[in-house]
């Protein structure tokens, strides 16, 4: 029977995979693009000197409320950067079969760059979930640096198999 | 793929698949597809010719052949399915070469956790059918299906988590694929289960589901293509700005 379960349960994740892969799907058909997104306010929410200046002074039950809540705001943020690289991955990655080799040379640039930034927002979602959960917690890129310097090796073995990536990007 | 149990018991699923195929075929050839998708077409002609060859072995009565046949034809399936996974990996990620390595590493760490998976599902199911040759190719089929329906997760979970753009034909595929592989999965594993009993509904199942492949290919490759609304591509500088933003998050 355990079998039988496993084998329901992978089949349930598949049919559940294709459900969100043709929403999202439909959702790309009529996006409106990248959103826009405030960087200064954003460097503002996730300062850790903030946060303890209200370890400082607020009681512990009461930090952890108000840090989840910067947390929740601060996914809001990263899932906005996610989705704008998407946006922009999908598009470069359009026109990387553009005839005319410039457009082509710089959306193969650009599908670069956002693919790291998408990378890095997987990377930051895992660290703000971890915090949500646990509130004391403080993840310092002793726990994270490691996962994400391996993730920038990737990218650093993937840049060197396309030397034309060094050149300077010419507007899209 | 259809059996003789299916025929006895609904033979209008089984003509219903032929003329199904025979529509795919005719579709995959009047839009010139086998030049994009070689194998997908390979795989779909192929099942065509061999479910004609079964159903007409299966009507001369020749059943020793027609259990040789059967299995023939259910080995080829899957080892051709494998190969439309790797062309729909291929084409899903041909626009981004940046993604691709990152996206073979997974899949080879996927492969073998699956593979694994595979055999400890294998050696724990019990045996409800008698014949233990054919026990045996349902186990093997068992495994390589949990393989097959495991790597297409892993190509949708991929996706999903670098929001990458579905193309219409690609995705049609890997849908239909999926659909009916999932269905064979749970289907196969259920005999396993319950023997030849569960028969009857099971040869219902993996009938639907085969035909609702088959709709699924030829729907999305008939229909047009969900065109993507035009927008401004941002500019170096600001993904460079997100970039930054994120990385001083990671590292604070």
């Amino acid at each position: 029977m355990t079998a039988l379960l496993v084998v329901i349960a992978l089949a349930l994740l598949t049919f559940t995979a294709f459900f969100v892969a043709l929403r999202s799907r439909r959702k790309q058909a009529v996006a409106r693009g990248e959103q826009p997104l405030d960087v200064p306010a954003f460097h503002t929410l996730v300062d850790r000197q903030d946060e303890v200046f209200l370890r400082e002074r607020l009681p512990r039950k009461e930090l952890y409320r108000v840090k989840r809540l910067r947390i929740s705001v601060t996914w809001k943020y990263v899932s906005r950067i996610s989705d704008n690289s998407a946006v922009v991955l999908r598009q470069a990655g359009m026109d990387r079969q553009n005839p005319d080799v410039n457009v082509a040379e710089a959306a193969s640039q650009v599908v670069d760059l956002a693919s790291q930034v998408r990378m890095q927002c997987l990377v930051a979602f895992a660290k703000l979930a971890t915090e949500f959960v646990f509130p004391s917690m403080e993840l310092t890129p002793a726990v994270l640096a490691p996962k994400y310097e391996t993730l920038q090796q990737n990218v650093s073995r993937l840049r060197a198999l396309h030397p034309e990536n060094v050149r300077q990007l010419v507007s899209a | 793929m259809l059996n003789a149990h299916m025929f006895r018991s609904l033979p209008l699923p089984w003509v219903a698949t032929l003329i199904l195929q025979s529509a795919l075929a005719g579709v995959l050839l009047a839009k010139r597809l086998w030049s994009r998708f070689p194998l997908f077409s390979c795989y779909c002609l192929l099942n065509f010719i061999l479910g004609v060859a079964l159903f007409a072995v299966f009507n001369f009565g020749l059943r020793h052949l027609y259990f040789q046949a059967y299995w023939l034809n259910e080995g080829l399936g899957l080892l051709l399915g494998f190969a439309v996974l790797y062309e729909i990996f291929r084409h899903l990620f041909t626009p981004y070469p940046a993604l691709r390595r990152l996206a073979r590493q997974i899949f080879q760490g996927a492969v073998a956790l699956l593979a694994v998976l595979g055999c400890i599902v294998a050696y724990a199911q019990p045996w409800g059918e008698s014949n233990h040759l054919q026990a045996s190719f349902i186990v093997v089929e068992q495994a390589t299906r949990i393989l097959e329906v495991g790597l297409l997760l892993s190509v949708f979970l991929f996706a999903s988590a670098f929001g990458l753009h579905w193309r219409q034909y690609v995705f049609g595929i890997a849908l239909g694929l999926g659909v009916f592989a999932a269905v064979e999965l749970v289907a196969v594993t259920m005999r396993l289960q319950f023997g030849i009993t569960a028969n009857p509904i099971i040869n219902i199942c993996r009938s639907v589901s085969y035909n609702s492949s088959l709709l699924i290919w030829i729907g999305y490759i008939l229909a047009p293509d969900l065109a993507t609304s035009p927008a401004e591509m941002p500019k170096r500088a600001q993904l460079e700005q997100w970039n930054r933003a994120v990385m001083e998050l990671i590292y604070q």
